[in-house]
């Protein structure tokens, strides 16, 4: 009896699985669920405003919700080509608050990706995070939570399907490099390692 | 024979200037186009004038010169605010009061029926300068004539007021006004002066024929409504007055159930009555009045201009659910904000660029509704802008309405770091393995002088922070990280 793998062109299911096995970081990946980027710096940020940049090119409307206090730097950020009209910052420090504004946020069904920018040591009760879930499936919107903390703390809640720890790992001021690890995937398992390269900011390059 | 007059604010913005800084008035005080040392000087009074500054001087320049020298800028907004605040004055004395378009500080009265009432002008303008300066601080100067172009030269060129007994007198004093002095684009006054026509006679002088073909726009204009060829009909002037609504209570009412009620039955009436004017709400202020407490003010703005009750009524719940009142409320007033309506052309959808699946429309909602419950300000965007110091390179301001995003170009891929406007500061510098700089930021001299190392460090903990050390204060801050 020939053996079907033997032949050729014919693959194992598992190998076709194997183009999907990681996580990609971009906002087909983050959409219809919450997220949470977690950093001990600011290297989430440069990766949040990646997502803007290319949910603003999709035309999806996005929002930032977060305190103007420790904002991003916008002269940096305008190398990303973003529409700052279409780019509201909601200035909410306190975490219970920016959790509700995204919940109207996302509630209007108009937004693609909502980022919350939160304050270390945030907590966000379950039933809050259990409506913002809903609505993010509902709207197949993303909704992504930035924190800080390090990587053996934990999620911001069970409902988190996907978090990432973010880290430089080349931290030469003409050139970053980003190193992205996903510490959750309900859908793929955790493990995986992303890199990503940025320059440094005008002036110094 | 209709009798006009011509009521002029000399320097008006400097004017309003002056009225919130009184103490300016002893000495040499300035108004700026804008609020830097590159802006320009705009408007002067008169011992900025006799210290020898002049206009469009660099503040930076005649601060040099005259160090006593103060200078600030004004919100145009209280500008036309207070020259309309003025017309309405104006229209106590006369039936038909004209606003000038583009001069706040310049109006016309129809003075035809006063003649009668007052044998000589002078019963009448004097008490209204004196009225004016009074109630509002400010001088008036008024020119009482016959044609309306002809007091408008007068009244700009001439230091004091004065009335004409005829038209011929009137038209010979207007003659022998130079014309630099009016409100000229500067191409025009050099091309009259180019030309060696230095007062109106000199203009009217020239043959009509062929004026369009030589003078600008503005000038031929000039040129009609002095001779008289073109005599304009009145504007009047009219401020259409928010619709209002006031209810007092018999008792302190805490309960905002019960409050969101009584408001949604004054909502009907406020809306019907600017469905009345062809106008829609565009925002709704809410004043309450506590029990043995000071009041509180609330504002309300839909998405956009709109007559849904509906949508009002939700908004005003979600402000009222946010509010804690430290007492009942007494008396509350609705003042609704009407905009014209203008009828929007639907969408036609012929099939080209792909477009978006959201509804940008309920995008703009959900921002209303975060503004109703969070308060105005929260939702603010972005504005870049050139400044010397890196806190300068962005403002945030309010956003009122987002549209769908249109990225203008192609990303880069940036590193963007996260910024405290507030500078954090270090209590002593941490172990550093690589450093660049410093960047040498140094100025505001004319404010509060400034002197900052900027450095970029990459600490032992492997944190990249961009620091800078103030010379003024002699500590260490960090102002980003990456």
């Amino acid at each position: 009896m020939t053996n079907l793998v033997a032949l050729p062109r014919i693959r194992r299911g598992t190998e076709l699985l194997r183009a999907e096995e990681h996580a990609r970081w971009e906002l087909s990946t983050l959409k219809g669920k919450l997220s949470e980027l977690s950093a001990q710096s600011a290297a989430g940020v440069s990766i949040a405003l990646k997502l803007i940049a290319e949910a603003q090119r999709a035309q999806e409307p996005t929002a930032w919700v977060g305190s103007t206090a420790r904002l991003f730097y916008p002269p940096d950020a305008a190398a990303w080509g973003l529409d700052w009209e279409a780019l509201p910052i909601i200035n909410l420090a306190e975490p219970r608050q920016a959790a509700r504004a995204a919940d109207k946020l996302l509630r209007s069904g108009a937004f693609g990706l909502v980022i919350v920018d939160l304050p270390p040591r945030s907590f966000l009760p379950a039933p809050l995070m259990g409506r913002l879930l809903r609505l993010a499936e509902t709207h197949a919107s993303a909704l992504l939570f930035l924190s800080h903390k390090s990587p053996h703390e934990d999620s911001l809640s069970s409902l988190i399907a996907l978090r990432a720890q973010a880290r430089w790992i080349r931290l030469d001021p003409r050139e970053l490099q980003a190193e992205l690890t996903i510490l959750k995937d309900k859908c793929r398992g955790p493990g995986h390692r992303l890199v990503e390269d940025f320059d440094g900011p005008l002036g110094l390059r | 024979m209709d009798r006009w007059a011509c009521v002029n604010a000399a320097d008006f913005p400097l004017q309003v200037l002056l009225r919130s800084h009184p103490d300016w008035r002893q000495g040499p005080a300035a108004l700026l186009d804008r609020d830097h040392p590159q802006g320009r000087l705009v408007g002067l009074n008169a011992s900025a004038r006799q210290a020898g500054l002049s206009r469009g001087m660099h503040y930076g320049e005649a601060l040099a010169l005259i160090p006593a020298l103060r200078a600030g800028t004004v919100d145009p907004d209280q500008v036309a605010s207070l020259a309309d605040t003025l017309a309405q004055a104006l229209g106590e004395y006369s039936p038909q009061v004209e606003r000038h378009q583009e001069l706040p500080g310049l109006f016309w009265l129809n003075a035809s029926g006063l003649g009668r009432l007052y044998p000589d002008w002078r019963q009448w303008a004097g008490p209204l300068r004196r009225r004016i300066f009074e109630r509002f601080d400010i001088r008036v100067t008024l020119a009482v004539g016959f044609r309306r172009a002809l007091t408008y030269v007068i009244a700009r060129t001439a230091d004091t007021s004065g009335a004409f007994d005829t038209p011929e007198a009137e038209r010979r004093a207007a003659g022998q006004a130079r014309l630099t002095a009016l409100d000229l684009p500067r191409a025009d006054r050099e091309l009259l002066t180019h030309l060696g026509l230095h007062t109106l006679d000199d203009l009217l002088a020239l043959p009509a024929q062929g004026l369009h073909r030589r003078l600008s726009p503005a000038l031929v204009e000039l040129y009609r409504q002095a001779r008289g060829d073109r005599e304009l009909p009145i504007e009047p002037f009219t401020l259409k007055a928010p619709a209002q609504v006031d209810h007092h209570l018999d008792y302190a009412e805490r309960n905002t159930h019960r409050l969101l009620f009584l408001l949604k039955g004054h909502l009907h009436p406020l809306l019907r009555s600017l469905e009345e004017t062809h106008d829609k709400l565009v925002a709704l202020n809410l004043h309450f009045e506590l029990d043995h407490h000071p009041a509180l003010s609330e504002r309300i703005e839909p998405a956009e201009p709109t007559l849904d009750a509906l949508t009002i009524s939700d908004l005003i719940w979600l402000r009222l659910e946010s509010l804690e009142l430290p007492a009942g409320v007494t008396h509350l007033t609705l003042v609704a904000h009407g905009e014209r309506t203008c009828t929007e052309q639907l969408r036609l959808d012929l099939g080209g660029a792909a477009r978006s699946t959201r509804d940008i429309e309920a995008a703009n909602r959900a921002l209303a509704r975060l503004r109703a419950h969070f308060g105005t300000e929260v939702v603010q965007r972005v504005r870049l802008r050139q400044a010397h110091l890196p806190e300068g390179r962005f403002v945030l301001e309010p956003l009122p309405r987002i549209p769908l995003p249109s990225p203008p170009s192609a990303p880069h891929p940036q590193a963007v770091r996260r910024f405290y406007p507030s500078p954090q500061r270090l209590r002593s510098l941490p172990g550093v393995s690589t450093r660049q700089g410093p960047h040498t930021i140094c100025g505001g001299w004319w404010v509060r002088e400034i002197h900052r190392d900027y450095h970029l460090m990459v600490t032992e903990d492997e944190r990249l922070i961009w620091t800078f050390y103030d010379h003024r204060r002699h500590r260490w801050y960090v102002h980003a990280e990456f």
